[in-house]
């Protein structure tokens, strides 16, 4: 279990920044480190827990209390980007760019999602990349990366993208507006909400935090465009049938559970609570959410 | 606010065996295995056939109809249609059902692409899967247009086809051979509260 850290990173040591490995293990001593392993319904989220989300254990009406938990003023939202521990930098990561492309192709290739036995990994293509970022009405200040200053190596990434949601009916929007049955097509197709994807933070810098710094700040942006709502999910790595699909009576089972579909959950680069949470404090041995 | 499953349908299951994807069960040979996941060499539904530009609005308009009956669902314009639905190589493909004397567009049937890197194995590098993305049937039984899915993934020469438990999935996986997934997939809203749905309440496809 962690303990609450809230300390900002401590500087970092100047004059260690070489190249590779140095250059990142430098990196490094700038960063808080959390041994945690918090997990459970009972667990103490150090970022989450600050954020406009529903509480783990929290139940829902079956109506009445839907629409934003937090309403911000978008004359509040901080102008200015959050900070990132020393030794990094933001950077927009531009598609368009084949070269740049490729760089974040190469971060998700190498550091995305995969199943607990490291034996499949996430393999989006660049097509597939520009497909899934450049959707009508996209911002390219909405792929946000990381780059080490010294080497300028893509480290990190978050993105989202904008598209319109309808939740029972209601538009998924800041100001809940009246429900009308009949308007849900015909109302203007404003992007109401981002999707939020594509979370990674590099094998080596797990566990440093720098997660809920991209979270904040991708936030921030989308904020800052007057969007106040976001939707994601946790893209586990699954694989295998755990039971054997349909199949005649007579005959033997197809598929056996293979021993290594353990509840257990590694680095996840995406978009949701747990994956978050897992990316930011590197642990790998927190249990699903239930 | 919704937790779904992936199912997992072989479509080439010795790859999958070898890679350790899926196991062979006991007392299963890999010919009985590799038969009893066969399927027909081409689809059955007539007027089936990669979806184009000028088929958009129609298509984006039934899709939009058909979404607004789940809880959590988006709208598309038909801009956001094109982009997420026209095919692409290696990304989406996308098929739909032309009637053959109204020449109205049915049904549509998409999946898109997203392989993984097969780690340490010597024999193959990656693992090619399907998803499946939006699909409405209005013309078609959804299990006959799902199984033709199944049949152009494999031509497409993908080696497993994956579906969540969303949409109205659940009346095919089971007939179609879909073997169920380890594990959940939980989809979150961040400042939004709403009431927790079934899976086959939520109408969105996340990639």
């Amino acid at each position: 279990m962690s303990e609450p850290s809230g300390k900002k990173p401590a500087e970092n040591p100047e004059g260690q920044v070489a190249t590779g490995k140095d250059a990142i293990r430098a990196a490094l001593q700038g960063v808080q480190i959390d041994d945690d392993d918090a997990s459970g319904a009972d667990a103490k989220h150090l970022f989450w827990d600050t954020q406009p989300v529903p509480g783990l254990s929290e139940d829902f009406p079956e109506d009445g209390r839907m629409g934003p938990i937090d309403h911000t003023d978008l004359a509040a939202v901080r102008k200015e980007p959050y900070t990132l521990p020393a030794s990094f930098q933001w950077t927009d990561v531009n598609l368009d760019s084949d070269v740049e492309c490729k760089e974040l192709y190469t971060l998700l290739h190498e550091n995305y999602v995969e199943d607990g036995d490291q034996m499949f990994r996430f393999d989006y293509s660049m097509p597939f990349l520009r497909w899934a970022l450049q959707p009508p009405g996209y911002r390219p200040e909405w792929f946000v990366g990381v780059r080490v200053a010294q080497t300028q190596k893509l480290v990190a990434f978050i993105a989202c993208t904008p598209a319109l949601l309808y939740c029972h009916g209601t538009r998924v929007q800041p100001s809940q507006p009246e429900a009308k049955e009949d308007e849900a097509t015909s109302s203007d197709d404003e992007p109401s909400v981002v999707e939020v994807n594509f979370l990674c933070v590099h094998k080596k810098l797990r566990s440093k935090r720098l997660a809920p710094v991209l979270i904040k700040e991708i936030t921030r942006r989308v904020n800052v465009c007057g969007i106040f709502q976001a939707r994601a999910a946790r893209p586990r790595f699954l694989r295998a049938p755990a039971r054997p699909p349909a199949r005649p009576p007579a005959r033997p089972p197809l598929t056996a559970v293979p021993p290594f579909l353990r509840r257990r959950r590694t680095r996840r680069g995406s978009c949701c609570r747990s994956r978050w949470r897992a990316a930011g404090t590197g642990t790998a041995r927190s249990t699903p959410r239930s | 606010m919704a937790r779904c499953r992936y199912w997992h349908r072989s479509l080439n299951p010795k790859k999958l065996i070898e890679v350790g994807f899926s196991r062979l069960a006991p007392r299963m040979t890999m010919t009985r295995t590799v038969k009893l996941y066969g399927l027909p060499e081409a689809p059955s539904t007539r007027g089936l056939r990669p979806m184009v530009a000028a088929d958009c609005e129609e298509a984006c308009a039934a899709l939009n109809k058909h979404l607004m009956k789940y809880a959590i669902a988006p709208q598309l314009s038909e801009a956001e249609f094109k982009h997420w639905l026209l095919p692409r190589t290696d990304v989406i493909y996308s098929f739909v059902v032309e009637h053959p004397e109204t020449h109205k567009i049915t049904d549509m049937v998409s999946f898109y692409s997203l392989p993984s890197s097969v780690l340490g194995n010597e024999k193959h590098t990656q693992l090619r899967a399907a998803y499946c993305y939006y699909v409405f049937a209005n013309g078609t039984k959804l299990l006959d247009l799902m199984q033709d899915a199944l049949i152009l993934a494999k031509t497409h020469h993908f080696d497993v086809f994956n579906a969540l438990d969303i949409l109205d999935n659940e009346t095919f996986l089971k007939e179609l051979k879909f073997g169920i997934g380890d594990g959940h997939l939980q989809y979150y809203m961040y400042n939004w509260r709403c009431a927790n749905v079934k899976p086959n309440q939520v109408g969105l496809v996340l990639l």
